[in-house]
């Protein structure tokens, strides 16, 4: 079934710019539904991944993030529509998928283990491409390629393909919440027809905003979307309703998560603490032990016997706190990154006022 | 009043292939949308076309009620072969292809087809008449559109689009095949306000036509680059004004547009400005305070992930 493992060979991921829009799109669509679809491209042999193609899945199972890719009739999905790419003369394979999602939400166990199975058994240069559909309306576009570390996936090679990490893997293999999910350098790559394209749309919009003195964008100010929206030309170049001090309403959603995660964290950790706790207690019975057979003199293997005698706790798997405290930091960033560019519209206004 | 007058009406869709079957034909002009993501993959495919031979490909999409609209989603390549005048197309290919399009698409139908070339010939005509089968878009007439991104000298120009109907001329014998009539109609892009971003992303792209998106702060740099945009446009309209005081331009309708946006919002500031003020610093205390609870929960579970690995 798996393949022999190699490490990935490419570092960068370049993306034709039709697939980033189809991605928004998609994602823009169903939002706040998180929406996924898998990624035809090519690895070559300069250490890039090219992604061409981009395409929605057909069947939604995004009641969990991530899970989608697993669903039977999505993998026939994409099986067969990698074969009649080839026919239709495109020379592509499947690369991944994308994901849609609200900050770090994506960081779950569905979404690891399918790019888990993706990159062991697909294609070592398999990605997950994570777009933030909830930092559209703040005017930003988020897209982020992820792939897990050649170490983490050692280590769950090694460990007999399971994901019950003990501390001593996690050490051993050097894996913490920060490493264990890499993310590749991803860039938008436009063919020269299409900046050509692109380059002529922006002339051509450019003098009808100098046409008309920019006066009717600044009404838009504090119009709203529909109304620039009417204005097609207005909203391609210029949409200032991600300018609106509304950066941290749309906190509280990831504020909430959040608050969810970290109470996983605690419930992860009273576990661990409990297990802990039951060591201690192990370990003195097993230090009792060993001092009495000293006393009685008993011919006894102090270093091994002991072992047949008492039971000491299995570790719980640190997998969950792994991914957990990867989500936690990563809502937090995004928190960080929100208020710092909050405060920087907040500052820009004040100046313009203290004026 | 004896000024004569040439009256030429837009192609509608009036020009039914099968007349019988769909009983209220629009008589408005036709009119074709595309969507921006589909236009980028149509010019992405031109690549593809090698030497002097076009590429085509299927148009996905939606029509209107009385099919006097038509909006394009989304588009493909279908292999073909041509020889001389006859062209040979990968019909089973085109088939899975749609239907895989529309699994995950399923209001999606064939509504047309593009070539790369410009060219209206004997080809062109014959795989037109394979769109408007039974195949294709059938009983609907298909839309043609053509790409044109080479000059007759073969230099690369700004790629050019155009939409065709067209309509059968003469005896309408299929063995002759081009008896096609084209006529041009008018198409439009559209955007959605998230695709319009995503494109004003792609624009910014550098000498090497790539743009870096992972940094991580790169969220910060598209605030920036918004900011500075704002700047712009209030200078514009600074020298706008200021030519006005000058007399140098005329007053016109736009004055009165600065004019209102500034009693509306400006002038509400400055009446209550204590208390806007407070207002205002209160927001970015709580703003700094958001920051600060989220530096610390950051940094306690980076201690905790160092704690626990210890063995």
């Amino acid at each position: 079934m798996s393949k022999e493992y190699t490490a990935p060979n490419t570092e960068t991921v370049q993306v034709e710019s039709s697939v980033v829009l189809k991605i928004v799109k998609h994602a823009s669509k169903h939002f706040p539904t998180p929406v996924s679809g898998p990624l035809l491209g090519l690895d070559t042999n300069q250490k890039v991944l090219n992604v061409s193609h981009a395409f929605p899945f057909p069947t939604i199972g995004e009641s969990n993030e991530g899970y989608s890719y697993r669903i039977k009739s999505n993998q026939k999905y994409v099986h067969d529509l990698t074969e009649q790419m080839k026919i239709a003369g495109h020379a592509t394979q499947f690369v991944g998928w994308y994901q849609s999602t609200t900050s770090a939400n994506f960081l779950n166990h569905f979404t690891i283990d399918n790019l888990l199975g993706a990159q062991i058994n697909n294609n070592a240069n398999s990605i997950l491409f994570v777009h933030d559909a909830s930092k559209l309306k703040k005017g930003i576009l988020s897209l982020r390629a992820f792939r897990l570390s050649e170490n983490f996936v050692k280590a769950y090679l090694n460990n007999g393909q399971s994901n019950k990490f003990t501390r001593k893997i996690l050490v051993d293999n050097e894996l913490n919440y920060k490493n264990f999910l890499v993310e590749l350098p991803i860039q938008i790559h436009n063919s020269q027809l299409i900046s050509l394209f692109l380059n002529d749309l922006k002339l051509k919009i450019n003098e009808y905003h100098l046409d008309d003195l920019n006066v009717n964008n600044l009404i838009d100010l504090n119009s709203d979307e529909d109304l620039a929206q009417k204005e097609n030309k207005n909203t391609l170049l210029e949409n200032f309703g991600p300018l609106n001090l509304s950066g941290l309403e749309d906190s509280t959603l990831i504020i909430n998560k959040l608050v969810d995660s970290i109470d996983d964290y605690n419930y992860d950790l009273n576990n661990f603490n409990y297990y802990q706790r039951q060591l201690s207690r192990e370990m003195a019975k097993v230090q009792q032990w060993k001092q009495k057979a000293k006393q009685d003199g008993k011919p006894v293997d102090l270093e091994n016997d002991w072992k047949s005698l008492f039971k000491l706790p299995t570790e719980p798997s640190r997998y969950d706190n792994l991914l957990i405290s990867a989500s936690i930091d990563g809502f937090c960033d995004d928190l960080d990154l929100g208020c710092v560019s909050e405060l920087a519209k907040t500052f820009t206004v004040k100046g313009g006022f203290d004026n | 009043m004896s000024e004569e007058i040439l009256n030429l009406v837009r192609p509608n869709i009036a020009t039914p292939i099968a007349n019988a079957s769909v009983s209220a034909f629009s008589v408005n002009p036709l009119t074709v949308k595309i969507q921006s993501p589909a236009l980028l993959s149509i010019l992405e495919s031109s690549l593809r076309s090698e030497d002097n031979i076009r590429t085509i490909g299927a148009l996905l999409g939606t029509r209107s009620d009385d099919g006097s609209e038509l909006e394009i989603h989304d588009s493909y390549i279908i292999p073909h072969e041509e020889k001389d005048d006859e062209v040979t197309i990968d019909e089973h290919n085109h088939k899975s292809l749609f239907q895989l399009y529309r699994r995950s698409n399923p209001k999606n139908q064939i509504i047309g087809w593009f070539q790369t070339s410009n060219s209206l010939d004997t080809v062109t005509s014959l795989v037109h008449d394979f769109f408007n089968s039974a195949d294709g878009t059938f009983p609907h007439a298909a839309v043609h559109l053509t790409l044109q991104s080479r000059d007759q000298d073969n230099n690369a120009i700004i790629p050019i689009v155009n939409t065709f109907v067209s309509t059968s001329v003469g005896s309408g014998n299929a063995e002759s095949g081009s008896n096609s009539l084209f006529t041009q109609i008018p198409y439009e892009i559209t955007y959605t306000s998230a695709e319009s971003l995503a494109l004003n992303q792609s624009m910014n792209s550098g000498e090497a036509n790539l743009i870096d998106l992972h940094k991580s702060y790169n969220d910060l740099v598209q605030v920036e680059q918004n900011l500075a945009k704002v700047n712009k446009l209030l200078d514009a309209n600074i020298t706008y004004v200021e030519k006005i005081l000058a007399g140098e331009i005329e007053v016109d309708g736009k004055v009165d547009k600065i004019g209102k946006f500034l009693i509306s919002n400006l002038l509400l500031f400055s009446s209550n400005y204590e208390g806007f003020n407070s207002n205002f610093n209160n927001y970015i205390q709580d703003t700094l305070m958001i920051e600060y609870l989220v530096s610390s929960i950051k940094t306690q579970i980076e201690l905790s992930a160092k704690l626990t690995t210890i063995v």
